[in-house]
């Protein structure tokens, strides 16, 4: 199952999705996550910060807590390699969602490495599904 | 190199780098199976095609207490604020 930093984000901080997130993460026997949403979590964070939804000390303790979970081999992070962007390219032509090229590359890493994708962010799953890319249940 | 599977393979635990090279998808199918094998390079032992245990695979831990004790109270959700985040990509 490839985790989307969108649920990343809610199984580490309070939000609406956190209890199905939550729910799901911990049944999984293998979370899979790119270099891209180790990324894209760390910035994610500064923007929460830059914008003072987070504090310095609430920032630095998500980062600590998800790098003991790195460091304890919790997460599989696997890279985006030239075949991700290749895909990438394809995804972007075949879908009529709004796709950014992040979107894409998520998409595409999800593709590559037919793993279903978990994701709680609606643009993302709409094109998932339009692509039939298979996607975790349970996110309204 | 022609290997007949059912002579070669189904009795050998040590096979050698070739015959990785030539069956990796056999060895693999075996390995999930729950068989070990033992790759020489010459006459040595290098390295060794074992079945992955999950079995004591550490998994997420529940992290209720640990937000709690952050005390985050930002109504917006990550992926509202990654959805933003992504669409100013141009």
């Amino acid at each position: 199952m490839y985790i989307d930093t969108s649920c990343l984000g809610s199984y580490y901080m309070q939000e609406v999705h956190t209890q199905k997130v939550q729910s799901i993460l911990l049944t999984d026997d293998s979370p899979i996550i790119s270099s891209l949403t180790e990324v894209e979590f760390h910035s994610m964070l500064h923007k929460k910060h830059r914008m003072h939804h987070l504090n310095s000390s609430q920032q630095k303790r998500i980062i600590d807590k998800f790098n003991d979970h790195l460091r304890a081999g919790l997460f599989e992070i696997l890279p985006i390699n030239e075949s991700v962007f290749h895909t990438a390219r394809w995804v972007l032509s075949k879908t009529e969602q709004p796709l950014r090229t992040l979107d894409s590359l998520h998409l595409a890493f999800s593709i590559t490495n037919q793993l279903s994708l978990f994701s709680t962010d609606k643009v993302l799953l709409d094109a998932a599904i339009e692509l039939k890319v298979d996607v975790v249940s349970g996110i309204e | 190199m022609y290997i007949n599977l059912s002579t070669s393979i189904m009795n050998k635990k040590e096979i050698n780098v070739n015959e990785v090279r030539e069956q990796i998808a056999e060895y693999l199918t075996r390995a999930e199976r729950g068989e070990e094998f033992i790759i020489k390079r010459y006459s040595r032992k290098i390295a060794k095609i074992v079945p992955y245990d999950d079995k004591h695979r550490v998994k997420l831990p529940d992290l209720t207490d640990f937000r709690k004790s952050l005390g985050v109270t930002s109504e917006q959700s990550s992926g509202d604020l990654l959805r933003e985040m992504r669409n100013s990509d141009r």
